[in-house]
């Protein structure tokens, strides 16, 4: 009877026990790239960051490396694609983007972007300074105030508490209303349909099919929105504002 | 004695062959040693064509065939006699054979005469050679135009042995011992080599040399620098010469003593080529080559300056690199230099002192570099290296340039302040050089498994609700509870039966004791009943009331007859014992009437 008892403590902490091992055996792939990174190697490093990567595991850190890895390889459009996807997970990390910003500025094509209305960035940046998860936990803590709140309203014998418990209760829930709507944007932002160029030199099309007229022509690494897909075709769309189609091999999405 | 004397009558021998023959082959010595020379040549008068050397095997050929002809007019009589000639050495002692030489000489072929050579080593010579000498003059009567003893050329190289890039001196010495009139030299093609030619005057690079007792004037033609290209053997290629000198004029001479006493001259054409030669090219070992190995071969230095070693941003300061040597200098590029990347550095200006000598080239090549530092602080200008290879030691060597540092001053103002003729680098270049990425990230990397995001997640709502949930449950359990709390009477109402019943169950027990406590008990049970039924307290109870309120529930007249006589038969007990109905009819009935009255009320 025992015995059986310990089997199954055993079984059921078996799973964690493998996450954890798991976890230390990518820490020391990890530590692995960067030391071939820091001795110059960086194929090898690379890599072993894309075993990592390969195995469903996600991390800005990671993803930054492999873009590093990348550029010192010589691969620009792998590099920005990289920086690109650790930018989504951390998008307010100085490094990145300065990284990015160098990496971006090998490519041939240089896009001025529509600035957005002052208002729309200042939103933008504070949805961006902080992860969507976070914005998740404010929204939901904000709820859980709210509802508390109301709680006293209701049950409150006295006059006060149940006039503050009221008003507590709608702020609060005025305010969770707009904490969702940043984690929104933020979600958006880590959910854009977006691509890198892979593909040296691509002409744009006006429609799916090479015999459509070409419209323009964008080079490697440039970062282009995604807006639809047809069979081998993808419509994309630049931060100016052209849009067109190109084949969907020569890009890769974020 | 008696073997001078047959080389006497075997050189008599050969001038009565001579006048008899129209072609004759002659040497200019009958003996001599395997390091000297003699000329051997083939004379015929008319015109002769096809002319066929004979197979020079135990002989270098070190010049030739040389070509001379000489046309005379002797009292109306024309007559031209040509002669090939060769200079040779014998490549082995003994008696040695001239085999004949053939020519066609109107239609007619006609060969010449073999000659024998007596071949010695080197010590025997010189007498040999004086003795002859004696003998040539006797036999300087010979009326002969030919001249290849006389004049002949020479090519001279300071190495048969080269590797590529190591320079190497070919002259060309003309052997003379007669007068020049005028000459044409040819230019040879040296295919292979890098070929610079020194500037010689032949005439003022004249020595005065005597070669088997007869004194020549040796003049240098041409003196080349040569620079081989490749590997292999590589032929330096002769030079020929068309001269015309002028000789005395033997037969003229014995006819008239007025010639004699102006001394009768004529003028020679002939054709003079120098042997040519072989150079064995090694090309340069693969093994252990300097990655800034240029090409450099031979003996060079390298050395850097600057004119000044403090200034301010945006000055600009001079940087000299000096190549010297030995060698192919002028065949090499310029040494590879790194600037710090905030130099803005042009092209150099090249300052070229390159000699051309004897012992090939040498001097110096300077390349000025303008520097224009554009940003503050301490700059190291690594050392400038170049590595060459030294055909001496045959390995490869390593020039390099001193360290030299720069301390660069804030400059005045801001940048470009003031300085408007200095262009800023261009955005690019400096994002191209002057920048690089930041340095990986070592920290832990906090792994995740790449899951689907809990904002908007069905999870996500279900916890956004939940608190309000949780409200709502509160509330509602709260108020429930409150009302239970207000509702006493009713709960007493509730409870009013199963209390009598437990009162009834204590007085069952009570059966056969004492009477008068049974039936405290079964009236406390009846009016606790009736009390809790009707929420009334038990003080404010009296039968009136209990008569009055049941009867205004519409409980039926007989139910509250037997409650009665129940509650009567209670009080009388206490002073009538005996006239009441005996314990368990009493216990039945007052149950019967609870339950009566649970049903009616």
């Amino acid at each position: 009877m025992r015995f059986k008892k310990t089997l199954i403590l055993i079984l059921a902490l078996l799973p964690w026990i493998e996450l954890v091992a798991e976890d230390e055996y990518y820490q020391t792939l990890f530590e692995q790239g960067n030391a071939a990174y820091k001795s110059g190697q960086y194929d090898s490093a690379r890599s072993i960051y894309m075993e990592i990567a390969q195995s469903g595991m996600v991390s800005s850190k990671l993803f930054y490396n492999i873009g590093n890895a990348h550029f010192k390889g010589g691969n620009i459009p792998a590099s920005i694609l990289y920086y690109e996807r650790a930018l989504r997970l951390k998008p307010n990390d100085e490094d990145i983007k300065y990284n990015l910003n160098i990496a971006e500025g090998f490519i041939t094509d240089k896009i001025e972007p529509i600035e957005p209305v002052f208002i729309a960035k200042w939103w933008n940046e504070l949805a961006l300074n902080f992860t969507t998860n976070f914005w998740a936990i404010f929204f939901l803590v904000l709820m859980l105030i709210s509802a508390a709140l109301f709680t006293v309203f209701f049950l409150s014998p006295k006059r006060r508490k149940k006039q503050l418990g009221l008003i507590g209760s709608l702020v609060a829930m005025i305010v969770a209303v707009g904490i969702f709507l940043l984690g929104n944007t933020s979600l958006n932002n880590l959910q854009k349909q977006e691509a890198i160029v892979f593909a040296p030199s691509v002409n744009v099309k006006s429609e799916p099919g090479l015999n459509a007229t070409d419209q323009f022509v964008i080079h490697q690494g440039l970062k282009v929105m995604l807006l639809a897909e047809d069979g081998d075709w993808t419509r994309i769309k630049l931060s100016d504002g052209n849009s067109g189609w190109l084949p969907t091999q020569s890009i890769e999405p974020i | 004695m008696v073997k001078n004397s047959l080389i006497i009558l075997t050189f008599i021998f050969a001038f009565f062959q001579a006048e008899s023959q129209s072609f004759v082959a002659k040497v200019s010595q009958s003996t001599v040693s395997t390091q000297g020379h003699f000329q051997v040549s083939f004379q015929f008068e008319g015109d002769g064509s096809g002319f066929k050397a004979p197979a020079f095997d135990d002989f270098m050929v070190l010049s030739g065939p040389n070509k001379s002809s000489s046309m005379q007019l002797i009292n109306g009589n024309f007559s031209s006699s040509t002669a090939y000639s060769y200079i040779l050495r014998p490549i082995k002692t003994g008696e040695l054979t001239i085999g004949s030489a053939s020519i066609t000489i109107d239609d007619q072929l006609v060969k010449s005469n073999p000659v024998k050579i007596k071949a010695i080593g080197n010590q025997q010579s010189r007498n040999n050679n004086q003795q002859q000498q004696g003998q040539q003059q006797k036999n300087n009567q010979t009326p002969s135009d030919d001249l290849s003893s006389d004049v002949f050329m020479k090519l001279y190289v300071t190495k048969k042995d080269a590797y590529i890039g190591e320079q190497l001196v070919a002259t060309y010495k003309l052997y003379l011992n007669a007068q020049v009139v005028r000459y044409i030299p040819n230019r040879p093609a040296y295919n292979g080599f890098y070929n610079q030619e020194l500037e010689i005057n032949p005439s003022q690079e004249v020595t005065q040399e005597v070669i088997n007792g007869r004194q020549f004037t040796v003049a240098t033609m041409k003196k080349v620098v040569l620079t081989p290209q490749k590997s292999g053997k590589l032929e330096v290629p002769p030079l020929e010469l068309e001269m015309v000198v002028r000789v005395q004029d033997n037969q003229r001479r014995r006819r008239s003593l007025f010639d004699q006493f102006f001394g009768g001259q004529k003028d020679v054409k002939i054709e003079v080529k120098s042997n040519p030669e072989l150079i064995n090219v090694k090309p340069l070992p693969s093994a252990n080559q300097p990655s800034d190995f240029i090409g450099a071969v031979g003996d060079f230095s390298l050395t850097a300056e600057v004119d000044r070693d403090q200034l301010k941003v945006n000055e600009a300061v001079n940087y000299t690199l000096t190549l010297s040597g030995k060698g192919n200098i002028d065949l090499i590029n310029e040494p590879k230099v790194n600037f710090p990347v905030d130099f803005e550095s042009y092209d150099p200006k090249t300052k070229q002192n390159i000699k051309l000598s004897h012992a090939g080239t040498q001097g110096s090549k300077s390349y000025e570099y303008v520097l224009i530092p554009r940003h503050e602080g301490q700059f190291d200008l690594r050392p400038v290296t170049m590595s060459y290879f030294d055909p001496k030691s045959k390995t490869y060597k390593r020039a390099s340039t001193k360290a030299l540092s720069l301390h660069i001053d804030q400059g005045d103002g801001a940048y470009g302040n003031g300085n408007s003729y200095i262009s800023a680098p261009k955005k690019e270049d400096v994002q191209i050089i002057g920048k690089d990425i930041r340095y990986i990230k070592t920290e832990r990397p906090d792994l995740k498994r790449r899951e689907d995001q809990f904002f908007r997640s069905t999870l996500f709502y279900i916890l956004a609700a939940l608190p309000f949930g949780i409200m709502g449950a509160l509330v509602f359990m709260f108020s429930f509870f409150k009302s239970q709390l207000s509702d006493v009477a009713g709960l007493k109402r509730k409870r009013a039966a199963s209390i009598a019943k437990k009162h009834l169950s204590k007085a069952r027990k009570m059966i056969n004791g004492n009477d008068a406590e049974f039936y405290d008990e079964i009236s406390t049970a009846l009016f606790g009943y009736v009390s809790d039924k009707l929420t009334i307290p038990t003080s404010e109870l009296n039968r009136e009331i209990i008569q009055e309120t049941l009867h205004s529930k519409g409980v039926s007249d007989s139910l509250l007859t037997r409650l009665n006589k129940a509650l009567d038969e209670c009080e009388m007990i206490r002073f009538a014992p005996g006239i009441v109905r005996s314990k368990e009819e009493m216990l039945t009935a007052t149950t019967e009437i609870i339950e009566s009255l649970e049903h009616e009320v």
